[in-house]
């Protein structure tokens, strides 16, 4: 007993600790990719809604119900008994994350949809019951910002919550921090940002996501840092999870593709793009959109090797 | 403060890598700069019209010395603990052969090449699809090279050592060398600039 319980010779006595592959990191990087979206669609939608003309704000709903449900099938191909999943809809937990992000899913689809009700695909505008729906919403312009304003809460809680349902496992000494929501909520939206950098058909709106999207780097490289001097200010095992990250095995992708390659030379590139120095190029929202995705990948495994 | 950095563990391996990448983006960032992503500054080295990569790439080599042997002299680097690459005589001088004639055929050396590659020049995409087909075909083929890739060996050999002249004055020697050439790169320079001018009338 004294040698099992202090060497663990027996590997029954620890479960297997890295049971998350890249299912979670995809599911995680999709679901704040698409909240970024949301909430810039809903912001963009509220600022330039007397401004008729090409947008994006349209296009981003279809998108972001391909890239969710690409990454609701990467959770659902991580689940150990996939025929239970319905059983999250039959309670609601309020302290569980996990039940908060069932629910938030659930709303995500019908709000995204509402949206693209608004103004659908000029085929269908004429197709009941879509003929209904795009009338209706139409007829009144309260109802239409009701949609952007749901599409920007209902956004920022999931996005938020991908962050929440890591920090809410203690185990995990590098996903116990209260700031990790807010980290992949930015990432989130700095991602979506350069997204809509890069396909945006209208040159206004691409220069503004440049702006904005500038903004959430910056403030992300701030986050990182709250994030990391709280978990160093910490108790020894916290010390030792952002270790992982500062100089440990995770540090070269941390330092250089999430700080160097995600964040600082896609801050310069477009910061001189803003100011017309170099032409706008997809490379650095492209650079910004990888590190988002590496973060997420970094922080899951990372975060699986930090432990007790 | 002691150094090499990395042998006295002031940092983990792991963190050489970033330091790496720091050092990386430096080095192409100064190489482009420089107008080293361009290869038609580069292949005019050859045709001795340009010689701004001599003037350079001794520089650095001198540079380099005088800072290893004053910082050893010093007493903050142990030169002795200075990483060296094992010299194998045969398969580098025809490396180096192959490397140069690459140079000049696609005007570029694997690091301008990405240099170039992160410009977005077509030229230096193409050149380093070229250097990994050959690093693949060589992979791929080395049991046949095998023999000769180790044919040679001399070990961790220094110019000092082989010699046995003083460090100090290898040293010496080489910065007349740099000198030396400094003065005739720019008489050459001036010499084809002269015949292009007379050429073009």
């Amino acid at each position: 007993m004294e040698e099992l319980t202090h060497t663990r010779h027996n590997h029954l006595i620890d479960p297997n600790l890295t049971i998350w592959g890249w299912e979670i990191p995809v599911y995680l990087f999709l679901g704040g990719f698409v909240a970024g979206m949301m909430i810039l669609s809903g912001v963009i939608y509220l600022r330039r809604r007397n401004q008729p003309g090409a947008t994006v704000v349209f296009i981003l709903p279809y998108i972001s119900l391909i890239l969710l449900s690409l990454g609701m099938l990467a959770l659902f191909i991580d689940l150990e008994h996939k025929l239970y999943t319905w059983r999250l809809y039959l309670t609601f937990k309020p302290l569980s994350p996990m039940s908060w992000g069932a629910w938030i899913l659930l709303l995500v689809y019908p709000v995204l949809i509402l949206k693209i009700l608004i103004n659908p695909f000029f085929l269908f505008r004429d197709v009941a019951p879509i003929s209904k729906f795009y009338k209706f919403l139409n007829a009144s312009a309260d109802r239409k910002n009701f949609i952007a304003y749901a599409n920007i809460v209902i956004g920022a809680m999931l996005g938020a919550y991908t962050g929440i349902l890591l920090s809410a496992l203690g185990a995990r000494p590098l996903w116990n921090s209260g700031i990790l929501w807010l980290l992949f909520l930015v990432s989130g939206l700095s991602g979506a940002a350069a997204f809509i950098h890069l396909i945006a058909p209208d040159k206004g709106e691409r220069e503004m996501m440049a702006k904005t999207d500038n903004y959430l780097l910056a403030g992300e490289l701030f986050v990182i840092a709250f994030f990391l001097t709280s978990l160093l200010s910490s108790s020894a095992v916290h010390i030792q999870a952002a270790t992982i990250l500062l100089s440990g095995a995770y540090a070269p992708s941390f330092w250089g593709f999430v700080i160097i390659a995600g964040i600082i030379i896609p801050l310069i590139i477009q910061s001189l793009a803003v100011s017309h120095k170099v032409k706008h190029t997809p490379i650095a929202p492209l650079m910004v959109i990888a590190g988002g995705l590496i973060l997420r990948f970094v922080i899951v495994y990372a975060g699986q090797l930090s432990g007790y | 403060m002691n150094a090499p950095f990395f042998k006295f563990e002031y940092f983990t391996p792991d963190f050489s890598l970033v330091i790496a990448i720091l050092i990386g983006i430096g080095f192409g960032f100064f190489l482009e700069q420089a107008g080293f992503g361009s290869a038609r500054k580069l292949a005019a080295q050859f045709y001795f019209r340009d010689m701004t990569v001599f003037k350079v790439m001794f520089t650095a080599i001198v540079t380099a010395m005088v800072g290893v042997f004053y910082l050893g002299w010093l007493g903050w680097l142990d030169i002795s603990l200075i990483y060296l690459t094992p010299t194998y005589i045969t398969p580098q001088v025809v490396g180096g052969l192959i490397l140069g004639l690459g140079f000049v055929v696609g005007g570029y050396c694997p690091g301008t090449g990405m240099a170039s590659l992160s410009t977005g020049r077509v030229d230096g995409m193409i050149y380093i699809l070229g250097v990994f087909a050959g690093i693949f075909v060589f992979g791929e083929s080395f049991s046949i090279w095998k023999d000769f890739y180790v044919s040679g060996k001399m070990g961790q050999i220094t110019l000092y050592e082989l010699t046995g002249i003083p460090y100090g004055v290898i040293m010496f020697l080489v910065i007349l060398m740099a000198i030396g050439g400094f003065i005739g790169a720019e008489k050459v320079e001036k010499y084809f600039a002269k015949k292009d001018a007379e050429a073009s009338k």
